[in-house]
């Protein structure tokens, strides 16, 4: 069974058809990439996948078990974790708080525990405490756990979002354009980590990404959409060549 | 010059807190003992009873026009000058001598004890200084009462407002239920009534069960938090907002036109209550119970905000949509906020009402919503220290102002006004004050041991 199963995904806002017919079986263990112009509706499909909207049509399954109608906090329970296009950190809290919300999932014991400090509550703190800091270890982040987010620099903020998306626990990672705003060094490392952290976490990855020296890189397969459909699918040289991405990234020939 | 202030800054920080307080409560000894006599001499006409403040500005003639304002103010003056030298004998060198002089004693005592107890202790002895120094004049009691009322009311609506970041304000409502709800059981159980009739419990069941009416109360107010609880999963901000004012005048008109319970005219009965439960024994009940309430409610907010469960409500301020998606049940987390707030702002109208002996529902307006709403800002939103010592400070001041007439609106207002120009993050800008002063250096924490190649004594 896929990890990950998109059946005729379709979505309007209001009359705008934003994704159309949308299908895709995710393998575990693939690392594939989503690309298309601006407006293409690739958000508007992580989006729909991790619950932010509810599809208008169409169903999508983690091993088999329907998202649909599920509450966001419930899709990332499950296993979907996510970063943004623009980096939504909680600015003004700490990178260690930033970590250690997103395991609010995990999190067993109840309001009354948190207010007496109950042993319960005292072992889950502390395990969450350290896992935190072992994420923020492996990403040699760890100094800057009690760092106020909005103080890091623009790549270390992109970093700390990976890290709160790993912290949720997921099995399927879901990367929204990771390297914008990045210069072509700083883009080289980044392809290096995401692959790193693939083996490392033993993840699914779906990228989203713009530029395309990105997802020629490290993606296996490809999916191109364009005004919501798909217009393409297969490997990185195959979409090169592809007549319809190009005339859809590059416009109609003779112009 | 410089020197100088960095010298006293030098001996103020060698006290600890409790140093202090001791300190505090030999200069209300003094004041019983000297304080009547020592007035009368320096021409005081006795104890003053808010540091002379209300009395000096009682000097101002109000109602003569600007003249008559102006040619006021040497009488003023005049008895400003005493005043400061009661405060500066009566209060400010007993407290320093006597801290001082206790310094190195407390560090050592509160070194023997857990610290825990160390805290206790801290509490007992804020707690008799009040008692004490409150007792000398009824009516300081009861602004030490109005004190721990605000405070309750502030921090509460700081876990919305601060922490959360919503914008509520109609906190007075809620206070109107649980004011209600708890002095409507009080009377009804321990008092002779017109409308409930005889007392339904003996005198002796007051003491026990009057904290649990109190919580009663605080619960009927936060299921009333639903009431926006609810729309808050759809609407946010400026709406939210709208919403709240709303659920204030829902209240207070239902409230209203409850007959049985007095409608517009309001509620009395709650002092019979009181006398109820100093007949049995003989203390100063609601200034322990108000004591005791703001002490959880300080307590039980701090430790909400800090567990990562509460920390929800922060990201929910931060960022909705990612808190959401980063796996944080909002839903739940709002729940969960607005039904702690408005539970302990019905525990405060409890108190409130009881302390008051009297409520109407025009007590409960938007107002006084308004007041709880000036309190967080002017501490500073998300700090919970700020609350409290924003609601000391506004508490004392509208007090302290009542000479100066309709004058004192505007007055406060006005500083408002200034701090949202000048300062909009508040007295203590989103820190808490332990940020500033460690609890080390307060004697509230032991300091850190010190490594020396040896264990410290075996626990």
């Amino acid at each position: 069974m896929p990890l990950l199963q998109i059946n005729h995904l379709t979505h309007f806002f209001g009359g705008l058809r934003a994704v159309y017919d949308f299908n895709l079986n995710l393998e575990k263990g693939e690392l594939i990439g989503l690309i298309g112009p601006n407006g293409a509706g690739k958000t508007t499909i992580f989006n729909l996948v991790t619950g932010a909207y509810r599809p208008s049509q169409g169903d999508i399954r983690l091993n088999g078990d329907s998202l649909v109608g599920l509450r966001p906090h419930q899709i990332t329970a499950k296993g979907i974790g996510r970063t943004f296009q623009t980096i939504r950190l909680w600015n003004n809290l700490s990178v260690l708080d930033n970590i250690r919300i997103a395991q609010f999932a995990q999190i067993r014991y109840g309001v009354v525990d948190s207010i007496l400090h109950t042993r319960r509550y005292r072992d889950e703190e502390k395990e969450i405490k350290k896992r935190s800091l072992e994420l923020l270890e492996v990403f040699e982040l760890r100094h800057l756990a009690d760092e106020i987010v909005a103080n890091l620099p623009y790549g270390q903020q992109r970093e700390v979002e990976i890290v709160r998306a790993l912290a949720t626990k997921p099995r399927l990672l879901l990367l929204d354009e990771p390297a914008a705003g990045m210069n072509p060094g700083e883009i080289d490392t980044l392809l290096k980590l995401i692959q790193w952290i693939r083996e490392e976490f033993d993840l699914t990855i779906w990228i989203i990404e713009h530029q395309m020296r990105v997802i020629m890189g490290i993606c296996e397969r490809i999916k191109v959409i364009d005004f919501g459909e798909t217009i393409a699918e297969g490997t990185p040289a195959e979409i090169q060549s592809n007549p319809r991405v190009l005339k859809a990234y590059l416009g109609e020939e003779g112009i | 010059m410089a020197q100088l202030l960095g010298r006293i800054k030098e001996f103020l920080g060698r006290i600890p807190l409790l140093a202090y307080l001791l300190g505090f409560l030999a200069a209300t000894g003094v004041e019983i003992v000297a304080g009547q006599a020592f007035g009368l001499l320096i021409g005081l006409g006795g104890v003053p009873a808010f540091f002379g403040v209300t009395a000096a500005l009682s000097r101002l003639n109000m109602d003569g026009g600007l003249g008559g304002l102006l040619l006021s103010i040497p009488s003023m003056l005049l008895y400003i000058v005493p005043a400061l030298v009661y405060d500066v004998v009566i209060y400010g060198l007993p407290t320093l001598l006597v801290g001082r002089v206790l310094a190195k004693p407390v560090r050592w005592f509160t070194s023997t004890l857990p610290e825990w107890l160390t805290g206790l202790v801290h509490m007992v002895t804020l707690f008799l200084s009040m008692w004490v120094w409150g007792g000398l004049v009824g009516y300081r009691l009861l602004v030490v009462m109005y004190i721990g009322v605000n405070i309750i009311m502030a921090s509460s609506l700081n876990l919305i407002n601060g922490y959360m970041g919503e914008f509520s304000c109609g906190h007075a409502g809620f206070m109107a239920v649980g004011a209600y709800v708890s002095s409507l059981l009080t009377v009804w159980l321990f008092t002779q009534d017109d409308v409930f009739g005889a007392p339904v419990l003996g005198a002796g069941w007051s003491i026990i069960l009057f904290p649990l009416i109190l919580i009663v109360g605080g619960i009927a107010a936060g299921i009333a938090g639903l009431l926006v609880a609810f729309p808050s999963f759809k609407t946010r901000g400026d709406y939210l907002a709208i919403v709240t004012i709303s659920v204030n005048f829902i209240i207070k008109s239902a409230i209203e036109n409850i007959e049985k319970i007095g409608g517009p005219r309001g509620f009395m009965g709650m002092k019979g209550v009181l006398r109820t439960m100093t007949s049995v024994i003989n203390v100063p009940w609601l200034l322990i119970w108000t004591f005791i309430g703001v002490l959880i409610t300080l307590v039980v907010i701090h430790n909400f905000v800090s567990s990562t469960k509460g920390k929800g409500v922060v990201a929910i301020r931060e960022d909705e949509i990612a808190a959401e998606l980063m796996s944080v049940n909002t839903r739940h987390t709002k729940v969960l906020a607005f039904t702690i707030s408005s539970f302990f702002a019905g525990v405060a109208g409890g108190l409130f009402a009881h302390v008051l002996g009297y409520i109407n529902p025009s007590t409960f307006t938007i107002f006084k919503s308004t007041e709880a709403l000036v309190m967080v800002y002017l501490g500073g939103m998300g700090s919970l220290t700020g609350s409290v010592l924003s609601a000391g400070i506004f508490t004392v001041a509208m007090e302290a102002l009542r000479p100066l007439e309709v004058w004192k609106k505007v007055l406060v207002w006005l500083m408002l006004i200034l701090l949202m120009m000048y300062r909009r993050e508040g007295i203590m800008g989103g820190k808490e004050l332990t940020d500033f002063i460690s609890l080390e250096r307060l004697g509230l924490r032991r300091p850190a041991k010190e490594v020396k190649g040896y264990a410290p004594a075996a626990d």
